[in-house]
């Protein structure tokens, strides 16, 4: 029984009727609300313009909610990904600041992201703390360590007053290539499909999904199970820290506090995209999905013109809403393979 | 300025009336505080004994505080007799060391303490230790959750939003639609900003419509997509009021992206070096800058005067802000300001 729960994870992009039908819920609910306030807008909303608006939105969330459908896989979760976000933004901007050139300084930011997430699966791994807790921790302190670089006043790259520094580097967070189409979009799905295909075409894509199903099954079956959440953690740190890098291009200035609180904006995402907050299942075209279900929300009610604060009920009832079907879902599978339930809890 | 003239003028009375009468400080004007710790008058001719005054701030090398510490000291030199010690913990967040150089303040004999609370409730205690041992407390930009100090010197955000609204709407012509993206929802500072933005509007301008207010958390990119979407859905929006510097920067990032730079009008908050690139470049139109050289400065010269025996006006000092606008930017006067 086990191991034909490993095999079902072998194929990463739809493994069974239940996660196409998420999926397909999840695209379908993106149609749906793209007609909805279409209508309602009067077409306002689906003009070309503000359909590339969304894109523009949603890409920091998305790119962050990449890394965290890889984590949640796992099983795990980090929430340190919001402060990894700040942490590698403004790193990546102190070092433009300090004089070095902007592909270096993209690298220094990135791998700052993945030295946190290293920092975050050790302390998951070797250290046995729960995810949850590692990663809560881990948030404090690299928001610290962001505060500290800045001083807790934004690192600002227009101050330099280097026009063509500044030029350059906004463009990546906000230029547009191909007549009108966000730069940040397209470093976006091309992470998504080189992520993507990592995920569903490759032996560290089914080991992930292994680990995440059973992961004492996944041991005994020879996978190296630290090795492989270890580098789930440090894609999250990777993610994070590049989304981080393109929000602080958009504005030629990292924050300190930049990226508070998205990496619930992520979780959100990979979830109503059908990432399993239990781990075991999840892609990242339901993160794409389910992102621009988030974005799409926010621009239509925005559009719409509805109440800041009524926005917010709404959202967060969606996100409940698509939680809410997942574990029902997660539930029924679980009860038509009970004697799978009874080993896993009785471990 | 005049406020500030008035005070210093009946300080320069009050002195010579102590210096003419003896001790005998009693003007209809006399406080509670009563507790003058030796019988140092405040005395502007500066041959008497030098008054230790400690500036508590939140942090001390921010420039920030080194704004407010440049003007303390400025306006000791000024009076003569006065001696400034700046002091405070290594970061905002430890309260517990800013409650020990308090407490430690009050051992050392200063005669005035100037502060800047970290926490508003953990310097309650310290604050009041310090009452008690006669020693007069100024509070300056952060209070405390109990009045127990002499007086409180800080922004009046009420009166720095009506500015802004006054700003915007000359900026649009006294008509049209605009937008705010404040900072937070239900933050103290926030939410009298966004009151006196609104209830400037609706007194004064009729013919200006407020369509919405979105809540960005001090988040510029939330601030940038807001700023778009209420562009997309407001075709003739005039003008969006960023109530704080990152909502501010966030809503010219979103002008700038959509081409609307010269038909949207954008107002700021505070002066960070994002604001003033914004400023440089017009994509901000004018920002409402925070005073704290008054707030170190009038600190200073309250103390002198509740130790002369004169308490001061009211508890509560509003020290204003000044728009600084892409028009007035480059008066050497605003620059001053811009870059305090």
């Amino acid at each position: 029984m086990m191991s034909s729960k490993v095999e079902t994870a072998k194929n990463g992009l739809f493994k069974n009727r239940s996660e196409f039908l998420q999926k397909f819920l999840a695209f379908g609910v993106l149609i749906f609300l793209c007609i909805f306030f279409g209508v309602l807008t009067g077409g306002n909303f689906l003009q070309i313009d503000n359909l590339l608006t969304i894109a523009l939105q949603v890409t920091p969330y998305a790119i962050l909610g990449f890394g965290l459908t890889f984590v949640l896989i796992t099983g795990g979760t980090d929430l340190s990904a919001g402060s990894v976000l700040g942490f590698g933004g403004i790193v990546c901007a102190k070092a433009i600041t300090l004089g070095f050139s902007i592909p270096v300084a993209i690298l220094i930011g990135i791998l700052t992201g993945v030295l946190a997430g290293l920092i975050n699966g050790l302390f998951i791994t070797k250290l046995n703390v729960t995810p949850f807790i590692a990663t809560l921790g881990t948030q404090y302190a690299f928001r610290g360590l962001t505060q500290l670089v800045g001083q807790g006043k934004p690192v600002s790259i227009r101050a330099l007053g280097d026009e063509q520094i500044t030029k350059v580097f906004q463009f990546m967070g906000g230029g547009t290539v191909f007549g009108k189409i966000p730069f940040p979009t397209i470093i976006m799905l091309i992470t998504a499909t080189i992520l993507g295909i990592v995920l569903s075409k490759t032996g560290y894509g089914r080991r992930l999904f292994a680990v995440g199903s059973n992961e004492e099954a996944a041991r005994l079956s020879g996978i190296n199970v630290v090795k492989t959440k270890l580098t789930a953690y440090i894609i999250c740190g990777a993610t994070s820290a590049m989304a981080g890098i393109l929000l602080a291009a958009r504005l030629a200035s990292a924050q300190s506090n930049a990226g508070s609180g998205y990496e619930l904006e992520g979780i959100a995402a990979a979830v109503i995209g059908g990432t399993s907050v239990i781990g075991g299942e999840g892609g990242i075209l339901g993160t794409v999905i389910g992102a621009f279900v988030m974005g799409v929300l926010r621009n239509g009610l925005n559009l719409l013109k509805v109440d800041a604060f009524v926005q917010m009920v709404i959202i967060g009832t969606i996100i409940v809403l698509g939680v809410w079907y997942d574990t029902s879902r997660r539930k029924k599978q679980a009860e038509s393979i009970k004697p799978v339930k009874n080993c896993e809890s009785s471990k | 300025m005049k406020k500030f003239f008035s005070i210093f003028l009946t300080c320069l009375l009050v002195a010579a009336m102590l210096v003419g009468c003896g001790a005998t400080g009693n003007t209809g004007n006399n406080s509670s505080n009563n507790g003058t710790p030796s019988s140092t008058p405040a005395n502007n001719s500066g041959n008497d004994k030098v008054i230790k005054i400690a500036l508590v701030t939140k942090m001390v090398d921010s420039p920030y505080w080194q704004t407010v510490k440049k003007a303390a000291e400025a306006k000791a030199k000024e009076l003569g007799n006065v001696e400034i010690t700046h002091l405070g913990p290594p970061t905002e967040a430890d309260i517990d060391k800013q409650v020990q150089i308090v407490e430690t303040c009050i051992n050392d004999d200063y005669d005035g303490i100037i502060l800047a609370a970290c926490d508003k409730d953990a310097l309650v205690e310290p604050v009041r230790k310090a009452k008690e041992a006669g020693i007069p407390v100024i509070m300056i930009d952060s209070g405390i959750s109990e009045p127990i100090y002499d007086a409180f010197l800080a922004t009046n955000n009420v009166q720095a939003g009506a500015e802004c609204a006054k700003l915007m709407a000359e900026l649009i012509g006294g008509k049209g639609q605009v937008a705010i993206i404040n900072f937070a929802a239900g933050t103290q500072t926030a939410v009298d900003r966004e009151t006196g933005f609104t209830q400037e509007i609706k007194n004064n301008y009729p013919d200006i419509e407020i369509v919405g207010v979105q809540y960005c958390n001090s988040d510029p990119t939330v601030a940038a997509n807001q700023a778009t979407d209420f562009i997309s859905a407001y075709p003739g929006l005039k003008g969006i009021w960023g109530a704080n510097d990152q909502s501010a920067i966030g809503v010219a990032q979103a002008v700038t992206e959509q081409g609307k730079t010269e038909s949207v009008m954008v107002v700021g908050f505070d002066n960070s070096d994002d604001i003033k690139a914004g400023l440089k470049s017009g994509t901000i139109k004018g920002t409402a800058v925070q005073m704290p050289t008054t707030m170190g400065a009038q600190g200073v010269q309250l103390v002198v005067d509740i130790l002369g025996g004169k308490a001061p006006a009211s508890k509560d000092v509003d020290t204003g802000v000044t728009m600084v606008t892409t028009e007035n930017m480059n008066d050497e006067k605003m620059q001053a300001i811009l870059n305090q």
